[in-house]
């Protein structure tokens, strides 16, 4: 019954993990972070509101969720290696795919992160073709912000990119587990079906059993001449 | 029942009501669709839509979408009008994956759930 449910080529870590990578490098990509380099709790308490510190606040919240959720995941798949009733495996497999579900659904694409993500892409990239157009400034003030800018473009979109990476690979975890999940039920039916053949041979058995001790009992009242 | 008692009936109505509320839980039910495409890029004009989400490929060659269970299905619409290309169901905690192919100059797509 292990093999049924061994989980070795499931990516676990790998997944949560690149997600929480990508949580954690989407943070640095935020301007007040990039520039000042201070920490997220204080920048976000002082911070006003735009579409990056939106985005910001939520990854942190994310990142927190992804953090947790990474380790009932191991536990669940560790947990269900070790069980050898398909009915027990099953639940167990139904609670992981819950699990998965609910991670894939912050990274998912339009989930709240992708949206924000995406909203702060825009935010950004307005930024940067403000700061080209921009007169106000001095040539060397406008020019180191836009490099800024530029630079925040660039990672802005590698972290997105790496976002939808994650949720690709949370997508195929979850299919993996689904699927081992359908495997087992198949091997319960068929293990049912089994189970079905023998009680009917049985049955058939003592049936015949019945019919001999009928026939011997027919045999019994029959006079012995006819 | 006298009219004096009325407001008393009223207020335990409501508590009970809210105590029912209480105990439902109202978060929809959801599954994943993960859509793959395996050609260049739509014709001009046009969209693809899952259900009334449109989709936005760009550059990549797939995506994963949340969607409440149930039946869904992908439509490419350009204008007003709207062309079905697949039904399938999403199930809860699942992923479905639908796979579109341009054959013969037209979009089909494959299910796998």
């Amino acid at each position: 019954m292990i093999g049924l449910f061994s989980m070795q080529k499931v990516p676990f870590g790998g997944a949560a993990i690149c997600a929480a990578v990508v949580c954690v490098s989407l943070q640095c990509t935020t301007p007040a972070m990039a520039a000042e380099g201070t920490p997220a709790a204080s920048a976000s308490a002082s911070a006003p509101s735009t579409p990056l510190n939106d985005f910001r606040n939520q990854l942190g919240d994310v990142r927190k969720s992804l953090e947790g959720v990474n380790a009932r995941i191991e536990e669940k798949a560790r947990t269900i290696e070790s069980l050898s009733k398909p009915d027990a495996a099953k639940q167990q497999v139904e609670e992981l795919q819950a699990l998965i579900s609910q991670t894939l659904s912050l990274v998912a694409d339009n989930g709240e992160i992708a949206r924000l993500g995406a909203r702060a892409l825009e935010y950004a990239r307005s930024k940067q073709e403000q700061m080209r157009n921009d007169t106000k400034f001095t040539p060397a003030e406008r020019s180191a912000l836009q490099k800024r800018w530029d630079q925040n473009v660039a990672e802005m979109v590698k972290a997105t990119d790496e976002l939808a990476k994650a949720s690709g690979e949370f997508a195929q975890l979850l299919k993996t587990v689904q699927t081992r999940r359908d495997y087992a039920a198949e091997v319960l039916e068929v293990e049912n079906a089994d189970e079905m053949v023998r009680v009917v041979r049985n049955l058939a058995g003592e049936v015949r059993g019945a019919s001999e001790g009928l026939k011997l009992f027919i045999r019994s009242l029959t006079p012995p001449e006819s | 029942m006298t009219l004096r008692s009325a407001p008393a009936v009223l207020v335990l109505i409501l508590v009970w009501v809210a105590l029912g509320l209480a105990g439902c839980d109202f978060r929809e039910e959801t599954g994943f669709v993960e859509v793959k495409k395996s050609f260049a890029n739509l014709a001009a004009g046009d969209t693809l839509m899952l259900n009334a989400t449109a989709l936005d490929l760009g550059t990549r060659s797939s995506l994963v979408v949340q969607q409440p269970t149930g039946t869904a299905s992908l439509q490419v619409r350009r204008g007003d009008a709207s062309r079905k290309l697949c039904e399938f169901p999403v199930r809860k905690n699942r992923v479905v994956t639908v796979t579109l192919a341009a054959a013969n100059g037209a979009l089909r797509c494959s299910v796998q759930s």
